[in-house]
């Protein structure tokens, strides 16, 4: 009997070191949640005061070697990052802050998004007047994003972070503060001394971007890049043609094979990269070019 | 005999070059809504060969296919693409799914792979199209999945794009969704022209 007992151990033993270690990674991945970024929240102070109307949250990803995820425009694929917040009586979260893109070509589709890591900024605005709130107020968030490498996987979670009130937030640290701090930088500035237009001629956007008298910003031994903000109304993957001369820039941008209506504005990103070897930003700025149809 | 060599490979050259050429260009040739749409001979899951002309006169749906990919999973998983189908199929319209992820690549699927896969997702297209090359996929400029193409019954292009106009992974997008492709369907089967002849595709890249 004993013997019998022992014998059934073994088989358990063996079977068991024997199984494939698909069946150990696949009930892993199904109990493990995200596999290629990470979630972390953070505030940008430490608490915030009855006299406050709005603060920073930083949403950060971290985002696994080799794998991106999606800016608001994905491109020619691709998903945008999303952030769904739960209902909260005194923080009402706004539109994501989007950091400027980067750009990833394959087999002639380009796509706009993030590797290594980002941190999405979400303007919060707080009103006392609806409520009352005797503890720190907690908001929810469930986060969804497209991971893609050589494949694409769906994923999201869940996060939440603890707000302080006129006391150290839980959720606060100083590392926080320094993304946060980091995330601005790569927000894309609204420059009001800039003169742009677009004439639309066939299938080509003619950009004109005149900044200036004291705007230096345009300098011809930088290149530059326009993300449109909007899916289907530039062809992402085609060269853009860059002249910039004595600080003026003019671009000539194919549009979407897609775009089959009128538009009266291009929105989007111009970023422009001081070499093309180490891609280092130089100026990343916000347009919306008034377009002059023909 | 050196002469002969000689001649020998400079219509080798010649002829190489002239496919290459011929080749590229196809691959080039713009394709859209009010072209004609190019031809293709491809086997199915079966090893039945299909060519794209001899279903002149039927309208054609071609939808490109990865079933790994999120954005096709959720119009599976959701059974809209089933739905559609066989909605149309019984309208007479001839449905093709075409796979054109690269052997190795994520979508790619042997022949007894496609035909078991179809029958795991209750899938009804005609057939199931294998591009392991992606000549067909290049040829029509497919950039993701899915990308549906709708050729009308004189053979040219009615409609490339998107399925719908929900760019998500959701399943319960498909329910409040305009599917553009049901849409352009209806039009043509009731023998009037598409309104939205293309939009932007979206989905995953094409595993070429």
């Amino acid at each position: 009997m004993r013997n019998f007992s022992l014998l059934w151990i073994y088989i358990l033993f063996a079977v068991s070191f024997c199984m494939p270690a698909s069946a150990f990674s696949n009930s892993f991945m199904e109990n493990s949640g995200p596999r290629y970024a990470t979630v972390s929240l953070f505030p940008e102070t430490p608490e915030i005061h009855s006299s406050d109307s709005s603060f920073l949250i930083g949403v950060h990803l971290n985002i696994k070697d080799g794998w991106h995820i999606y800016w608001k425009n994905p491109g020619d694929s691709g998903l945008a990052t999303s952030i769904r917040w739960d209902d909260h009586p005194i923080l009402t979260p706004k539109d994501i802050l989007w950091p400027f893109p980067s750009r990833f070509d394959e087999e002639g589709v380009t796509t706009y998004g993030y590797s290594d890591s980002v941190t999405l900024l979400i303007p919060v605005e707080v009103d006392y007047s609806n409520s009352s709130v005797d503890s720190n107020p907690v908001l929810k968030a469930q986060i969804q994003w497209l991971a893609c490498k050589d494949i694409c996987v769906s994923e999201s979670t869940e996060a939440s972070i603890e707000i302080g009130l006129a006391s150290d937030s839980p959720d606060y640290s100083i590392s926080g503060k320094t993304k946060i701090s980091n995330a601005l930088e790569k927000i894309p500035a609204s420059l009001s001394g800039i003169r742009a237009s677009a004439k639309k001629e066939n299938r080509l956007f003619k950009i004109n971007l005149v900044p200036d008298k004291d705007f230096s910003h345009f300098s011809n031994k930088d290149e530059f890049y326009f993300y449109s903000s909007e899916s289907g109304i530039i062809e992402h993957s085609v060269l853009q043609v860059v002249h910039v001369d004595n600080g003026i820039i003019d671009m000539e941008i194919q549009s979407s094979r897609y775009l089959n209506h009128e538009i009266r504005y291009l929105e989007g990103v111009l970023v422009g990269y001081s070499s093309k070897d180490d891609n280092t930003k130089h100026i990343a700025i916000t347009l919306d070019i008034p377009v002059y149809n023909d | 005999m050196a002469m002969n060599t000689i001649r020998f490979s400079l219509v080798f050259l010649f002829l190489f070059s002239f496919t290459v050429h011929s080749l590229s260009a196809l691959e080039r040739r713009p394709v859209e809504p009010g072209k004609k749409a190019p031809d293709f001979t491809l086997k199915d899951a079966n090893g039945k060969s299909h060519t794209l002309s001899d279903y002149e006169g039927k309208i054609i749906v071609l939808e490109w296919l990865n079933h790994e990919c999120p954005f096709v999973v959720k119009h599976y998983a959701s059974g809209n693409m089933q739905k559609l189908q066989e909605t149309f199929k019984d309208k007479g319209v001839v449905w093709f799914s075409i796979i054109s992820s690269a052997p190795g690549e994520q979508g790619y699927l042997t022949p007894e792979q496609a035909k078991s896969v179809t029958r795991e997702k209750k899938a009804k297209p005609r057939a199931v199209l294998l591009d392991p090359e992606g000549k067909v996929g290049r040829a029509y400029q497919a950039r993701v999945t899915p990308h549906m193409y709708i050729i009308d019954s004189s053979g040219f292009l009615s409609y490339i794009g998107a399925i719908d106009d929900k760019p998500s992974t959701n399943v319960e997008d498909v329910e409040t969704a305009r599917n553009y492709v049901s849409e352009a369907l209806d039009l043509l089967l009731d023998g009037r022209s598409v309104n939205t002849t293309t939009t932007q595709p979206y989905g995953c890249t094409v595993k070429y």
